[in-house]
């Protein structure tokens, strides 16, 4: 991202006002790549074999 | 047989997610589409209680997981106006340019009124290594 619209995005956000402010509990996103390879592993297969 | 990916071809994935994401919401339910995220519950099929379009990422950085695993801080959103009540349990993250729906998690259900605000504290988005 261009630094000077992370700037502006961090000093917009700066400028909010809480109103009866409600946070968040965001779930960590784990993203396996396990299943990518075992994909890519199954189209290799299917390509060899015709 | 031994799998392995390098650092940079995830770093790639995550820096996308950095380059291309203007808009983070907050909705009710599991967005599928860009627009269930980014319109506002009430309107067609939307789903979003609040919206921001001021997202930040801090990284990539190394990932929880060892390895090459790798991950990317989504910055803290605080404070977003709610635009309709409901129950928030979905964050969403899209691009507006090409109405894309790039990324989905959960969250701790919260009711969330109209006129109140929501602040989406930082959160990880790692992708690990294979094993």
């Amino acid at each position: 991202m261009d630094p000077k619209e992370k700037a502006r995005r961090k000093l917009e956000k700066a400028m909010r006002r809480p109103v009866n402010d409600v946070v968040l509990e965001v779930q960590k996103g784990t993203i396996d790549i396990n299943d990518l390879f075992k994909k890519i592993e199954e189209r290799v297969k299917e390509k060899a074999n015709g | 047989m031994a799998k392995s990916c390098a650092s940079a071809v995830l770093d790639a994935a995550l820096q996308y997610l950095e380059d291309n994401v203007d808009r983070i919401s907050v909705c009710e339910g599991q967005p599928t589409t860009y627009e269930h995220a980014t319109s506002t519950k009430g309107v067609a099929t939307g789903k979003k209680l609040a919206m921001s379009s001021t997202p930040t990422f801090t990284g990539p950085a190394p990932g929880d997981g060892g390895g090459s695993s790798r991950k990317t801080a989504v910055d803290a959103e605080p404070t977003i106006a709610v635009d309709a009540s409901g129950s928030g349990d979905h964050v969403a993250l899209c691009k507006s340019g090409t109405s894309a729906l790039l990324y989905v998690t959960t969250c701790t259900l919260q009711v969330l009124t109209v006129g109140n605000t929501v602040t989406i504290p930082t959160w990880d988005i790692e992708i690990g290594s294979p094993t």
